[in-house]
């Protein structure tokens, strides 16, 4: 049933997830790797929220964070009006039955010793949803549900290739009938040809059961067709947040900018020299201060050339000196509603001072072979 | 005209759907144990090794089944292994009955047990020799018994729960690690030799617990050290987000995946158990004096190698020899079946 309510399902607010680093021979804590440092996301009901950004920047631990696989330093997440990190053992069990995720590995994901009967049967099993003689009844169903035979029951993973193996894995997800879907970038490991069939798989899924997504991926060409909403994370926090449509035709935050240059674009003779970023991304372990990004950000950088030196501070980036707006190194940039929309959410300070911005290259629109937003 | 060899049709949403999988993907699928088990049977020298040890279980079998009836069915009236005491043939060497044979072949069959020699009290050596396979295939199997399971359990539950449960079982096994376990055996013995709670282990049994006692080290290592990778992977990750228990977890995950290992070290164990037991009787602290073993041949071989009787000691170590052969190299092949990782070597 297509679900015209689009209420919030989950809300993270404040998150943070540190791991800490033990060093010395007492194993005392001495800092720790900021892998999530204050995100932000809300997902609605029946939606896609894609969350994207380089490996690294802890996408995936935002997930596995909300499913409690990850202990959290801080922050609040609701599912469903229930806050995940304080509820008892009991809750959390019927909760887990709402909230599922599928993995980006379809060769660790499943265990190699249990057949795709019982892999699938687990969530059944565990949460007693339909009695034992109704067990294999329910799970040829699914099986069916994700395009693969009901007679692949009695069989093993390593029977199977990677994309049969990620539908298996989406079977074990939906046993369970959640409400909830964590995709932790289910298409990376697969061909290309795979990743539209599992893409379909998800979106037709979506459509028929009313599921919401929480899509982490690295690739943006992956979620401009899939998604709803858009977050983009870098060094733990989200940069900028917005509807797909909006997010592609007019991204804000820099980083934002140069990811959506560099998507490789299949035309010879348009060949352009992206905008590539200067330098790498820096550790979590020791961020650097104020906005995280602007070691890199080609958009100090510009207007620091503008404004006077009182106002602009020189910083080795890549053992070259350049010249950055020290605003942007003193103070953590907020999620903030950019000025012509409220639901188009960014986090660059320099955005926030009026209309300076950086001339964005005009580009053709992205061209992924897509028709009519099914993958073909 | 080209027949489609499966029929592909589509499912209510419109994809691709397989609904005749090929003809080898029907019915049951190939387990990774039934594939470990196929390339293990496979190998000849794997099935040459475990002939061998089932030769060697069927000695301690069959002279286990014996002396029971021997003791107890006193109709039959077979001699049990103690009473087989001959002095008219004492300290008889192999070659004495090979020329015997020479000189009167019909003798080949009625003195057969005579063929390896006989020990200080005219016992046969093959006999004996064949009699010692039984408390080394016991021991081997119960220290085993008692290890396995223990290394199995704490390992695994060491590497899955980590923090301050893995510290007080690493803690364990290294302080009893560092004992050299020669000396922490002979300890073991001695602290058997007063009942300890009403149980008596002064015998056999003391060997039996105190083997099990060191040697689930290693097991323990080895699961631990896969428990803590495996709980790291991502069809674990699937069964806690499913809301299952961390023993369940235990139960269903982790130790179907590390069971090969404890396999494995079955295997070798049961080498160590044996060496360990020969030890021990040849210092004197194994078996009971007077019970038939390895250990105790070697140790009578003290007094024998000094008037030249060589052949008590011969026969316990060839058979000790093959025994611990045979267990290494079915080992090996039971690592190379069962490992995935080498799997496609």
């Amino acid at each position: 049933m297509p679900n015209e309510d689009h209420s919030p399902i989950l809300e993270v607010s404040g998150l943070k997830t540190w791991f800490p680093i033990h060093r010395g021979p007492f194993g005392r804590v001495k800092g720790h790797v900021r892998a999530v440092d204050d995100v932000d996301l809300l997902v609605r009901r029946g939606r896609t929220l894609a969350l994207v950004g380089e490996s690294g920047s802890g996408k995936t631990t935002v997930g596995r964070t909300i499913l409690r696989l990850i202990p959290a330093t801080a922050g609040q997440v609701t599912f469903e009006g229930q806050d995940v990190f304080r509820i008892g053992r009991g809750k959390l069990k019927r909760m887990r039955r709402q909230m599922q995720i599928i993995f980006q590995d379809p060769v660790s994901s499943l265990n190699p010793r249990m057949t795709v009967g019982d892999i699938i049967a687990e969530p059944l099993v565990v949460h007693r949803i339909v009695p034992r003689r109704l067990r294999q009844e329910r799970v040829e169903s699914l099986l069916h549900r994700v395009g693969l035979s009901p007679a692949y029951i009695n069989r093993y993973p390593h029977e199977f290739s990677g994309g049969q193996r990620q539908r298996i894995g989406i079977a074990r997800a939906l046993a369970s009938e959640p409400k909830f879907i964590i995709c932790d970038e289910p298409v990376s490991a697969l061909d290309v040809s795979i990743q539209a069939q599992i893409l379909n798989l998800l979106k037709d899924l979506q459509r028929d059961l009313g599921l919401s997504y929480l899509f982490i991926a690295h690739n943006l060409a992956v979620v401009e067709h899939f998604a709803d909403e858009v977050a983009v994370m870098y060094l733990g926090r989200i940069v900028e947040r917005a509807p797909v449509d909006k997010l592609y035709s007019t991204p804000l935050h820099p980083y934002t900018q140069s990811l959506l240059a560099s998507v490789p674009r299949p035309d010879p003779v348009n060949r352009h020299d992206s905008a590539r970023l200067p330098g790498e991304v820096p550790s979590p372990v020791n961020p650097p201060g104020g906005c995280p990004f602007h070691p890199r950000c080609p958009l100090t950088r510009k207007l620091a050339q503008e404004l006077p030196p009182n106002q602009t501070l020189p910083i080795a980036s890549e053992g070259e000196n350049v010249l950055v707006v020290r605003r942007c190194t003193e103070e953590i940039p907020r999620l903030a509603a950019a000025p012509t929309d409220d639901e188009h959410l960014h986090a660059c300070l320099m955005r926030q001072v009026g209309g300076a911005d950086l001339e964005r290259e005009e580009s053709p629109p992205l061209d992924h072979g897509l028709d009519e937003g099914r993958w073909v | 005209m080209n027949q489609p060899i499966g029929k592909i049709g589509a499912n209510a949403n419109g994809y691709v759907v397989q609904n005749d999988p090929p003809e080898q993907m029907v019915g049951a699928g190939r387990s990774l144990w039934g594939d470990a088990w196929r390339r293990l049977w496979r190998d000849r020298s794997a099935k040459i090794c475990l002939a061998v040890i089932l030769l060697y279980a069927l000695m301690g079998l069959s002279t286990a089944a014996y002396d029971l009836l021997a003791e107890n069915v006193k109709a039959l009236n077979w001699p049990t292994f103690q009473e087989m005491v001959d002095f008219d043939h004492r300290d008889q060497s192999p070659g004495m009955y090979w020329s015997n044979i020479w000189k009167d072949p019909s003798r080949l069959i009625a003195d057969w047990r005579q063929m390896l020699g006989t020990d200080w009290s005219g016992r046969p050596i093959l006999l004996k020799t064949i009699w010692g396979a039984k408390v080394s295939m016991t021991v081997g199997l119960m220290a085993n018994i008692i290890a396995i399971p223990l290394g199995l359990f704490l390992g695994a539950v060491a590497g899955y729960y980590g923090r301050w449960v893995d510290n007080i079982v690493v803690w364990l096994y290294s302080t009893l690690a560092s004992i050299p376990s020669i000396l922490l055996l002979i300890s073991l013995k001695y602290a058997f030799r007063t009942p300890i709670m009403g149980l008596d282990l002064s015998g056999i049994h003391g060997v039996y617990l105190a083997l099990g006692v060191i040697s689930w080290i290693s097991t323990c290592r080895y699961i631990r050290a896969e428990t803590l990778k495996l709980r790291e992977l991502d069809y674990v990750m699937a069964a806690r987000a499913t809301g299952r228990s961390s023993l369940s977890i235990i139960r269903c995950h982790i130790l179907p995946n590390v069971f090969h290992i404890a396999i494995i070290n079955f295997s070798l164990g049961f080498i160590g158990a044996v060496s360990a037991e020969v030890i021990l009787s040849y210092l004197g602290l194994g078996v009971a004096v007077g019970t038939p073993s390895w250990g105790q041949m070697i140790n009578s071989a003290r007094m024998d190698l000094f008037a030249g009787r060589w052949w008590e000691l011969t026969s316990a170590v060839t058979a000790i020899f093959f025994l611990v052969l045979a267990l290494n190299i079915f080992g090996d092949r039971l690592r190379d079946a069962l490992d995935p990782k080498l799997k496609n070597v």
